[in-house]
């Protein structure tokens, strides 16, 4: 059986800073899967494959599909989409972002959130929790993050659409991959997160549709979607009806390829203790938020 | 974690949580996020909690997947989400 793969982070501590930061990502990789498949075959398995974003899962490589076969955009469930992406973000700003600035979770609102995300009215019942649970809490958080030297008057949230750019990564007449902006600190990343969960909830009120992005034609597809944790791509190559190659590029892959985000993330910092060393990166990570569990490990020097 | 494996559970625990047999590894969650979960259901896990209950000819079939999956080369592609 396979396992769901794990993220090991470490370094060392002296003279105040973290120093020989390490970030190894092990994942299984599920596109041998799809090769040799129709490409439907695809569209209707990778739902099941995946558990935080099975929706944009599902919307990318049906996008990629579509782009390689020339054929029509699929409708687009933006709503699912919104709801999706809303689940994980709140996920992160009323659980994890309490824990671990020593506040207390905001469980039940969250559950009782989650309990109505599908019914009629879930576009106000978000309105609802973000308004009373969401701003006071996020307003205590902010207050025990780390403050930043300048903040822009505009916060920057959605991530670059580079579909274009993509396919010519796949298609080989480009060297590298679209590269997305890691958050510039964790305070920034917190506020980018709220602030994207406000433009999402608009969004359900107003059945803004969701961002998506295609490119390709003979053979050749990639798709691009929007996720709580930045942009997923799918890419494919459909030789004779079949799949001959696939590509799952997430937010997660690329963040924590190596130690670069994580070191950006931290740039600048010093820390009086190995605790608040500790508690400094396990906030940094949750900056760049993966989609699998961690373990943290910084030692003296 | 991101992929949807669907671990069993195995026992009712106090306060909401449970046992569960994750591709053989046993480990305690919360159930505070589903309702009504029985031993012997299957549901998707994601850091310490379950996600949702799954339909048992769902599971069955994403287990079967992901064995499949366990079997096969790796594409040598980029890692996937």
């Amino acid at each position: 059986m396979i396992s769901a793969g794990e993220l090991k982070v470490g370094g060392t501590y002296s003279d105040g800073e973290i120093r020989g930061l390490t970030v190894d990502l092990q994942r299984p990789s599920v596109t041998p899967l799809f090769v040799g498949q129709l490409p439907d075959v695809v569209i209707k398995t990778v739902p099941y494959l995946f558990t935080l974003c099975a929706a944009a899962q599902r919307s990318a490589a049906q996008a990629a599909v579509n782009a390689a076969l020339g054929e029509a955009p699929a409708a687009l469930a933006s709503r699912e989409l919104w709801v999706e992406f809303l689940h994980e973000s709140l996920w992160r700003l009323l659980l994890d972002w309490p824990a671990a600035v020593g506040l207390p979770p905001a469980r039940e609102a969250f559950t009782a959130w989650r309990g109505q995300r599908n019914d009629d009215d879930a576009a106000a019942a978000t309105l609802t929790l973000i308004d009373a649970v969401l701003q006071p809490l996020a307003e205590a958080c902010l207050q025990r993050l780390p403050a930043d030297a300048a903040l822009p008057g505009n916060i920057d949230v959605l991530p670059e659409l580079a579909a274009e750019a993509w396919l010519a990564y796949w298609q080989g007449t480009a060297d590298q991959r679209p590269a997305a902006t890691p958050p510039s600190s964790v305070g920034m990343a917190y506020r980018q997160r709220l602030e994207m969960v406000r433009r999402a909830a608009a969004a359900l009120v107003e059945k803004t549709p969701y961002l998506l992005a295609r490119a390709g034609g003979d053979g050749w597809g990639v798709g691009q979607c929007l996720t709580a944790r930045g942009m997923l791509t799918h890419a494919v190559h459909v030789v004779d009806g079949r799949v001959a190659r696939y590509c799952v590029r997430a937010p997660t892959d690329q963040l924590f390829a190596d130690s670069l985000a994580l070191r950006g993330v931290l740039a600048g910092r010093g820390f009086a203790t190995l605790a608040d060393a500790q508690e400094a990166l396990d906030q940094a990570i949750l900056a760049l938020d993966p989609c699998l569990p961690y373990t943290l490990e910084v030692q003296y020097a | 974690m991101c992929l949807a494996i669907p671990a069993q559970v195995v026992e009712l625990r106090p306060d909401d949580n449970a046992l569960v047999d994750l591709a053989g590894v046993r480990k305690e969650i919360s159930l505070a996020l589903v309702e009504g979960v029985a031993v012997g259901d299957y549901v998707i896990v994601h850091v310490g909690y379950a996600l949702n209950r799954l339909d048992p000819d769902e599971a069955e079939k994403t287990l079967k997947l992901f064995a499949e999956l366990g079997q096969l080369p790796d594409s040598g592609e980029p890692i996937v989400h």
